[in-house]
């Protein structure tokens, strides 16, 4: 047992390679995850685009009260509408239309409107109760024993759908990550095990050209993943009533091309490592960081704003929101042309970068 | 046309030159020997040929086509029976020729024709539907070897085919490549076992330190040594001196390891006479003589001053 012990260990010395990767990575993953949550509460303060129709003392006193918990950005209609529903930044938009002053100073209720995306459901849960306390002390500071006035009237701009369920929150982001560990570590040690098989030499000899065969090794990988994610969002609907959208077409493309750039990572772990060995720690730091940055595992506007800033450049931050759009805003085909062609692109860019590694390392020609 | 020409190859990997300047021909048809220690250079020559890597400088042409610059024209006139086993282990024996054939373009309808023909030359055909893991060592060879075949190839280099191969296996290679032989292929082959070089090829080039110091059919490499006998004496002792035994006429070079004496020589039976009636060997009884024909070892010796396995 001892001898094997040492060996192994002799073995593990010598991949320094391997050695290093595994020790780098988790720190580094650590330092990320640390970075993205060290926030204290009073740090993390949510974007809330608020129209002010009204510019009178009620909603003024709204904001200002608003404006201790959250981060109030004043704008048009027209500009709130577009940061809710075209650009996703903020979860809602708050309106305080005209006369909203004069109605609750001479003791009517007034309705507030909320735009809202109904997708990012944890976060407008907390813009409601955001909302309701500064009611209630807004109220106070009128009159301690006042009721509430304010009623709140929500109006989804991205879609029809205002119950967006928990497991409808958390199973695309989940299915993700699995697929992002199988394929990148299924991609990555396939090219390596031709390696250990010996029948990298009689491949690289082959006619036909290097390259093309190792994208037949890929286009493997991509059915798999995509037969994966389909069968993990599938379940989901089955199990747990998750929607999948009004569009089965536009799913089934939007799930071949998120699939595309996870295996053109995997070849890049692959290009990288040097032993099938080393394939672990980079493909788990791939894992990790891409479900870390693209908001698979929390939602991005609770890590600093560098962060948030690299999320955007992320290929799964996109997946992600390809996914939101279909499942939970009820788009379709018109929301994939922009989310389809950032995913591509990251798949052929990754891919192509992964392919050249890999063959500088074991093809001399 | 020759089916290889080599010229002024060289091939450095770093500082390291493995190859280092040789040029050679290989007509079709003839089974040609590389032969060598390890480290001579053979493998990065097959590597060459192959167009699995680069020549740093030099040209190698395959049936006319330059392996560097047409080299996928260069690629389906050859194929490689790698030293390491080349297989996939969960796929069955048949499973494994068939992705080669698929691999290489092999018409559908000659793939299992040709699958049978590679299984029953080296008569694996009862195995076939097996995977490769259940395999024995030298079953794996075989059908290393039988891979290499299925693409039809007019060139087959064979590196090492019989490295670590029990006997039975060994004797099935052999059978098989002389069966390719007499199908006209042209067969390369490279080994540091000097009774296989002998035993299968028409023409042998021995390589040391990436150059090629002799080449021709094995009668003419014998001829290059000035010896044509050995005789081998086994003493009950190591004798003080030689120098009696080197001053005898007609002996050539004198070997001493232990207690084995070689004598190198053109005139066994004098020399032998000689020896026997030498007087410092009066103090040494011989235990056993022998005498053999020259060999390639030690033309090998000769040549380069060390042995094969060295």
């Amino acid at each position: 047992m001892f001898a094997v012990f040492l060996k192994d260990l002799l073995m593990l010395r010598r991949d320094r390679g391997a050695l290093f990767i595994s020790i780098i990575v988790p720190l580094l993953m650590i330092t990320t995850i640390a970075e993205a949550l060290h926030r204290s509460k009073d740090e993390i303060k949510m974007r809330v685009p608020v129209v002010d129709e009204d510019q009178g003392p009620v909603s003024r006193t709204f904001i200002n009260l608003l404006a201790e918990h959250a981060e109030v950005q004043l704008v048009t209609r027209a500009e709130a509408e577009a940061i809710v529903r075209d650009y996703n930044k903020a979860a809602a938009a708050i309106v305080f239309p005209e006369h909203v002053s004069k109605n609750y100073l001479q003791g009517r209720t007034v309705e507030i409107l909320l735009l809202t995306d109904p997708a990012r459901n944890t976060e407008l849960e907390q813009v409601k109760v955001m909302l309701l306390l500064m009611d209630n002390r807004a109220a106070a500071l009128a009159d301690p024993f006042a009721e509430e006035r304010m009623s709140l009237k929500e109006v989804s701009l991205t879609g029809n759908r205002y119950d967006i369920t928990a497991f409808e929150q958390t199973v695309p982001g989940y299915s993700l990550m699995f697929v992002l560990l199988a394929v990148i570590f299924g991609t990555a040690m396939a090219m390596h095990d031709e390696r250990g098989w010996g029948t990298l030499p009689r491949l690289l000899i082959a006619p036909g050209g290097f390259t093309w065969i190792l994208v037949g090794k890929l286009l493997v990988r991509i059915a798999v993943g995509f037969g994966q994610l389909l069968l993990l969002l599938l379940f989901g609907h089955f199990a747990f009533g998750i929607s999948l959208g009004p569009s089965p077409v536009a799913l089934l493309l939007l799930a071949l091309v998120i699939v595309f750039p996870i295996v053109g990572l995997g070849m890049l772990a692959a290009g990288l490592a040097r032993t099938r060995e080393q394939t672990l720690p980079i493909g788990l730091g791939f894992v990790l960081g891409f479900s870390c940055l693209g908001g698979l595992w929390w939602p991005p506007w609770v890590t600093p704003v560098w962060m948030q800033n690299v999320s955007s450049v992320v290929f799964t931050t996109w997946a992600m929101q390809g996914l939101h759009d279909l499942m939970l805003r009820n788009r379709g085909f018109e929301a994939l042309p922009l989310t389809a062609s950032v995913l591509l692109a990251n798949g052929l860019a990754l891919t192509a970068v992964g392919l050249l590694l890999f063959r500088v390392r074991y093809s001399a020609r | 046309m020759p089916a290889v020409v080599i010229q002024n190859l060289r091939r450095s990997f770093g500082a390291r030159e493995a190859v280092r300047g040789i040029s050679l021909e290989i007509e079709e048809g003839e089974i040609f020997g590389l032969l060598g220690p390890n480290g001579a250079g053979k493998t990065t020559t097959i590597s060459v040929v192959s167009s699995r890597i680069r020549p740093t400088s030099g040209e190698v042409w395959v049936y006319g086509e330059a392996v560097t610059s047409n080299v996928h024209a260069a690629r389906r006139l050859l194929n490689v029976a790698p030293q390491e086993e080349a297989l996939y282990p969960s796929l069955t024996g048949e499973e494994n020729l068939y992705f080669f054939t698929r691999l290489y373009g092999v018409p559908r309808r000659e793939r299992y024709r040709r699958i049978a023909e590679a299984l029953e030359l080296v008569q694996l055909t009862p195995r076939k539907d097996d995977p490769v893991a259940t395999y024995s060592g030298g079953m794996r060879r075989r059908l290393n070897l039988a891979a290499s075949l299925v693409t039809g190839p007019r060139l087959l280099l064979l590196d090492e085919p019989t490295v670590g191969v029990d006997p039975q296996s060994r004797a099935h290679i052999f059978d098989a490549v002389r069966h390719l032989r007499a199908q006209g292929m042209t067969i390369v082959y490279t080994t540091h076992y000097l009774e296989e070089a002998e035993g299968l090829c028409e023409r042998i080039a021995i390589m040391d330190e990436g150059q090629v110091v002799a080449l021709g059919t094995l009668s003419e490499l014998l001829a290059r040594s000035h010896a044509n006998e050995v005789i081998e004496l086994k003493l009950s002792e190591p004798p003080a001196s030689l120098e009696a035994v080197e001053r005898l006429e007609g002996v050539l070079r004198v070997e001493l390891a232990g207690t084995e004496l070689r004598v190198f020589t053109s005139r066994a039976q004098r020399v032998l006479a000689a020896l026997c009636t030498a007087t410092p060997f009066l103090d040494q009884s011989i235990v056993t003589t022998k005498v053999t024909p020259i060999n390639l070892e030690n033309v090998f010796i000769e040549l380069t001053g060390k042995a094969m396995r060295d």
